[in-house]
């Protein structure tokens, strides 16, 4: 049997059926009540008003099912349906499993009433000229449907787009594999972050957020995709990963209670998962102020040590600066909150709201200073990332209308990512390190870099006695050290670190972190680069010589005059 | 030869030990989320009465963490940073660099008056390992205030 449907003639016979039983309904009561005598002529019509509701379900499946088939936004379309009997609910069932596979409506675990909104909702992607009561729903009501239902929240990850019309068919597109010739795999990479984000921008704000929700799998780490998006996307995904830490962290105290009674020997096992626990129990936390907050993730990724992308302060047309904060060594998703506070401080600040932050931790870091961070393999892996990423940052700007300068600051190992990510064209205005690793490991001065990166300005910090400051320009073979020392690179503005908030110079081992304490000296300094504002260059430390029994022995007791005020712009 | 003993005695307080140990660092911990909580009582009232101070309008806080003073070390102590974005009426320039920042100096404070900006005036106040800052648009009515407990260990 063919079959035609036509949504918005659907959706106009469904509001009249509604409209009619409910003036049968009214005029039977008032005929009623004017009568002394039960008519029976009255008596059947409650019962055909009734019929009339009980049938639009069917045409509300109907409706949804028009806008699912209607990938190419006819209006109209026509299908064929096994065997000859009138079953909506068949027809309906049998579109679903089509389109998204034979379980996924009972893998989403909504109603029937919900799947259909649903459905009539993801239908409604790319159709144009849509009535304004057809029960779609909006994409933040969509997206307080996922957050509440982790079920179809993981059911939709397993979503992929189809080839074909219409915009799935488009994202679709943008993943096929296909033939290039040598070196244009880079051309094609480019190519398909523009159709991107053309797609995207080409659907609208309502539209473009509900495809997001409807691949997030697909969606969220997708160059090219406008950040709202990336960010809708990840949502759904974040609300899979809280659901599964929640069940990881029942399984770990579930051990951990075990190991308090297991007549191990000294309850030397009693401790052994404090650490776990503490670190899903950070995640959970993470995850949860993510979908309380709607924070805004630009890249997910939670398998093994994690990685997390987040923009703080939402780029537009006023934003003048947007700075981009790489972490170093030890960080991973289950303390990127403490990263992504240290970066929110400066934009938080800015008086003008002028400046978006973003942290980027887009894989995985070294975990540990002596057996980890000296080698590059990290920071060479990471680079291609950070760099690819520059260039949606770029494609944000631009289509926000901005003409806003990007800095990338690494700190620690993080200046080593940084400085992998120069090697693979990583679009800056700014770089600055901040007590920094090296310029990135076979970056040994400026002429290793290619022509791209010869209009960056590069600002560098590193305060007296930071150990790093030992291992800085060191490189030994194919994997230990981590090129030039930043501080003294060709074209390198070197700054100041001055003193903590105590008013004591920044200086010693602290120093790697104390930098970033808000309001030193330092912090100010980072600001200013961030801001294209005022910088102070490097000072050196004045040291007070002590002499005792022992011998000489010295302490920093501030700085001399050596330094001076610099505009960046 | 005779292999060395540990009697039960010995070996009941040498696990007292430990457990005493375990327990005195969770109580540190909480002793630490107790200072660093009240550090950030203190640090809201600094900033909410510098945003008073320049009769800003409309605040909103934007920043209220108390987090790691190192996000890698959770062993490292407790700090707390306090945003607020307000409205600054005019003559808040005047104000900040004059009678505000002359008044906090006499509590006190140390004053760290940044350059001046094209697009801002920041002033920051530095006492007892705390600090203190105000952050004004040239262009606009946008201000910042804000505030670091420094780090409570």
């Amino acid at each position: 049997m063919i079959v035609k449907v036509e949504h918005a003639g659907l959706v106009l016979a469904l509001r009249r059926l509604e409209s009619l039983a409910d003036r049968i309904d009214t005029q039977a009561g008032w005929a009623n009540q004017a009568t002394p005598i039960g008519l029976p002529s009255l008596s059947v019509l409650p019962a055909k008003a009734r019929w009339m509701r009980d049938q639009v379900p069917d045409l509300e499946r109907l409706a949804a099912l028009a806008l699912l088939l209607d990938t190419g936004a006819e209006g109209s379309v026509s299908f064929e349906t096994s065997g000859s009997e009138w079953d909506v609910q068949a027809m309906f069932d049998s579109v679903v499993a089509q389109r998204f596979g034979p379980d996924f409506q009972e893998s989403t675990g909504l109603t029937d009433d919900e799947f259909r909104d649903l459905m009539l909702t993801f239908g409604s992607v790319g159709q144009t000229d849509l009535p304004a009561d057809s029960g779609i729903m909006s994409a933040g009501d969509l997206q307080q449907l996922i957050i509440a239902n982790p079920d179809l929240a993981r059911a939709l990850t397993t979503l992929r787009p189809r080839p074909g019309t219409g915009p799935e068919g488009t994202l679709a597109g943008l993943l096929t594999d296909a033939f290039v010739a040598p070196g244009g795999a880079d051309e094609l990479h480019e190519q398909r972050r523009l159709d991107a984000r053309d797609l995207f921008e080409g659907l609208g704000g309502e539209q473009a957020a509900i495809l997001a929700m409807m691949f997030p799998s697909t969606v969220g780490n997708l160059p090219g995709v406008p950040f709202d998006q990336r960010a809708d996307a990840n949502t759904v995904r974040i609300v899979v990963a809280l659901e599964d830490e929640q069940d990881e962290l029942g399984d770990l105290k579930d051990q951990h209670e075990h190991n308090q009674g297991d007549w191990d020997f000294l309850g030397r096992n009693n401790d052994d998962l404090d650490g776990p626990i503490g670190e899903s129990e950070d995640l959970i936390d993470l995850y949860e102020s993510i979908l309380r907050d709607d924070r805004q993730i630009l890249y997910f990724d939670p398998s093994g040590d994690g990685a997390m992308a987040e923009l703080h302060d939402p780029i537009d047309s006023s934003t003048r600066n947007v700075g981009v904060l790489v972490p170093g060594t030890t960080a991973e998703l289950s303390n990127f909150d403490g990263n992504a506070k240290r970066s929110r401080t400066f934009s938080d600040n800015n008086s003008a709201g002028e400046l978006s932050m973003i942290t980027w931790m887009g894989g995985d870091l070294p975990d540990s200073i002596v057996a980890d961070a000296p080698f590059a393999n990290y920071s060479v892996a990471l680079g291609p990332g950070l760099a690819d990423f520059s260039h949606d940052v770029r494609l944000e700007i631009d289509r926000a209308g901005s003409e806003a300068q990007v800095t990338y600051a690494g700190h620690s190992y993080g200046g080593a990512v940084v400085g992998r990510s120069e090697l693979h064209g990583l679009d800056a205005d700014r770089v600055l390190h901040i007590e920094s690793a090296g310029m990135g490991h076979d970056v040994e001065d400026a002429d290793d870099l290619s022509s791209s990166q010869s209009g960056v300005d590069r600002y560098s910090m590193t305060a007296p006695g930071d150990i790093i400051g030992e291992t800085q320009g060191t490189q030994v073979g194919d994997n230990i050290g981590h090129g030039a020392d930043p501080d003294e690179f060709e074209g390198t503005t070197r700054l100041h670190t001055g003193d903590k908030v105590d008013g004591s110079p920044n200086t010693g081992l602290n120093s790697h972190t104390t930098v970033f304490e808000v309001g030193s000296d330092a912090w100010q300094n980072m600001y200013g680069v961030f801001t294209g504002g005022t910088v102070e260059t490097y000072r050196s430390p004045h040291y007070e010589y002590v002499r005792s029994t022992y011998g000489v022995s010295s302490y920093q007791d501030g700085w001399n005059d050596d330094g001076e005020r610099i505009d960046i712009e | 030869m005779r292999r060395p003993t540990v009697s039960w005695a010995t070996m009941i307080l040498l696990v007292a030990a430990v457990l005493g140990g375990c327990q005195g660092d969770k109580e540190n911990d909480m002793d630490v989320q107790q200072r660093a909580e009240a550090a950030a009582e203190k640090n809201r009232q600094h900033v909410d009465d510098l945003v008073e101070r320049l009769g800003g309008v409309g605040a909103k806080v934007v920043g209220d963490d108390i987090i790691d003073c190192d996000p890698q070390d959770p062993d490292a102590g407790l700090l707390h940073n306090y945003t607020v974005r307000f409205t600054a009426p005019e003559g808040a320039e005047t104000r900040l660099k004059g009678e505000v920042a002359d008044a906090l100096e006499a509590e006190g404070w140390t004053v760290r008056r940044d350059p001046d900006t094209e697009r801002e005036i920041s002033l920051r106040f530095l006492r007892d390992g705390t600090s203190l800052g105000a952050k004004l648009a040239v262009h606009s009515d946008g201000a910042t205030a804000g505030g670091s407990s420094g780090c409570v260990r």
